[in-house]
């Protein structure tokens, strides 16, 4: 076990933990698995040590993971998630009671977005204060309430305006495409169904994208919230089809509070 | 079998393959030398980030190293590239085969070790890949330079006739060995060789039996003058690749059931004007 890099032993520590807590194992157990101390688990759980290469391997062999996949991403990627228990990460007790839910990698974006103007540890303090494991955030595909994305979003609305907002996380969106979206986005079509969610339907028809989200489905989240998101992906999609699919002419149109329409 | 262990046989495997020295190591794992061999010493291994710059570089997987599970032949061509290319010096009148080289290497990496031969080549800027194959053609300064430095390394006339002793176990069994099988006289071995077959192990020399009775054949050796046109010097090799080929000749009888001893009398770069082997029988 070495100290190398303090963005190593962060990005390994925050998989430890993640992946300890999502299997739900304790740092002990954890520690027999791996051959070492209980104290040596902490101190990868906490950065203070990188691992070696063999206890890394032991790790994510014992989690069913893979092991390069998981160091060059950063995240967790299980094919078996659903069939993990869930409520495995502190997100508190009103967002965990919420039916409503949302995959982490829609949060992703956002939490860049915040990590690059905040820093890990400002993040992780305000997640912490709103009653949210930053943890969670390294499994993209775990189920979340939508209101862990309400906190989020209201989070970074607090930071910067909205232009320069939309801008980053465009950036950030398209920094993670290959990470999250399996490579490159060739078409309107994969784009679309990139951003269709839990929360934001998006339908494609002839030389326009609909995006709505439907008021019934989410009748108890925070209007406001819902209001804001919608046009932030929509503005994103725009984005996105802009810059990324190189499209030109692209208009958007607002339907309504909750509703956009972008013709290109 | 541990993790540890079972990394470490990569870690070998890889550097055999790709004919890897310590530096070459090193700048792989982006660690120093020393605390790779503190490493290695105790079996342990580093840290997650040296190991992935190690497989970034090599186009492998942890799971690879970790299991001892990679393709060869596809890493070779992955990082050494599928050209093989002699440096200048060494890419014209190519009259030698690689046979006899890979003999003497075989022989140093028995007693030295794979990263020896290796670190070797590489002095000369040989490819080690080039040694794989024992038909590939040289011109005879390889095994002269490589005589060359192996003296400066301490090794001693003994060991270069042991080189030629040990292409026994190489040809026995080759159709060359079958041709030599195929006589029941030494004379009439060596004067069939010298006469018919010489240029099946090496273009640059003309061979003669200018002596023989049943005890004592003598043979001159000359540089040919095809070899000397080409290669521009009347003097081929050196003193030391002279007494690899006494040690060859000291073979010839073996494969009729006959021990012998060979000497050099006269040694062309000893100032005579030709080298002369006697074999005793």
């Amino acid at each position: 076990m070495g100290t190398s890099g303090k963005e190593l032993r962060e990005k390994t520590a925050r998989i430890f933990r993640a992946g300890r807590k999502l299997y739900g194992i304790n740092q002990v157990e954890m520690a027999k698995t791996l051959g070492i101390t209980q104290g040596t688990v902490s101190k990868l759980e906490t950065a203070v040590l990188a691992p070696d290469a063999g206890v890394w391997y032991q790790f994510c062999k014992h989690l069913n993971l893979n092991a390069d996949l998981t160091f060059s991403s950063g995240f967790i990627f299980d094919p078996d998630l659903e069939n993990v228990q869930k409520d495995k990460f502190k997100l508190g007790k009103k967002k965990s009671g919420s039916k409503n839910k949302i995959k982490v990698r829609n949060c992703l974006p956002f939490i860049d977005t915040i990590y690059d103007l905040e820093g890990s540890e400002n993040l992780a303090k305000h997640l912490k204060l709103i009653n949210i494991d930053a943890d969670v955030f390294a499994v993209p595909d775990y189920d979340v309430p939508v209101e862990v994305l309400s906190e989020v979003f209201n989070y970074l609305g607090e930071l910067q305006t909205e232009a320069k907002s939309l801008k980053a996380v465009t950036q950030s969106f398209i920094k993670y495409k290959d990470i999250l979206y399996s490579g490159d986005i060739e078409s309107i079509e994969m784009l679309t169904d990139l951003f269709r969610s839990q929360l934001v339907n998006v339908n494609l028809e002839a030389g326009c994208v609909n995006i709505t989200v439907d008021l019934e489905d989410n009748a108890k989240i925070n209007q406001n919230f819902l209001a804001g998101y919608v046009k932030y992906q929509s503005q994103l999609i725009k984005e996105i089809a802009s810059k990324v699919l190189k499209i030109d002419g692209i208009s958007l149109d607002k339907i309504d509070l909750f509703q956009y329409s972008l013709r290109y | 079998m541990t993790l540890d262990l079972q990394f470490w046989q990569s870690i070998d495997r890889i550097r055999s393959s790709l004919f890897i020295d310590d530096h070459e190591l090193c700048d792989l794992l982006d660690l120093s030398s020393q605390k790779i061999q503190a490493f290695e010493k105790v079996q342990r291994i580093p840290d997650l980030g040296n190991v992935t710059n190690l497989c970034d570089r090599l186009g492998i997987t942890l799971d690879d190293v970790f299991e001892n599970n990679f393709d060869e032949k596809a890493l070779k061509a992955r990082y050494l590239g599928d050209r093989l290319e002699l440096p200048k010096k060494y890419d014209f009148a190519k009259f030698s085969k690689t046979r006899t080289i890979i003999n003497i290497l075989d022989h140093l990496k028995s007693y030295y070790g794979a990263g020896f031969v290796t670190s070797l080549l590489k002095s000369m800027q040989i490819d080690p890949r080039f040694f794989e194959s024992p038909d590939n053609e040289t011109n005879i300064f390889v095994i002269s330079d490589l005589c060359q430095k192996l003296k400066e390394l301490g090794l001693r006339d003994e060991d270069f006739i042991n080189f030629g002793r040990s292409s026994y176990k190489v040809y026995r069994n080759s159709s060359f060995g079958d041709i030599l099988k195929s006589h029941s006289d030494p004379v009439e071995m060596l004067d069939d060789l010298c006469s018919n077959y010489s240029s099946l192990f090496d273009k640059n020399f003309d061979y003669k039996v200018t002596r023989a009775n049943e005890n004592e054949i003598s043979i001159d050796v000359k540089p040919s003058e095809q070899a000397k046109d080409l290669l521009g010097t009347n003097y081929l090799t050196n003193s030391e690749a002279c007494l690899t080929k006494l040690g060859v000749f000291e073979t010839f009888p073996l494969y009729i059931g006959l021990h012998a001893r060979a000497e050099k009398s006269k040694c062309i770069y000893q100032g005579d004007e030709i080298t002369e082997y006697k074999i005793s029988i």
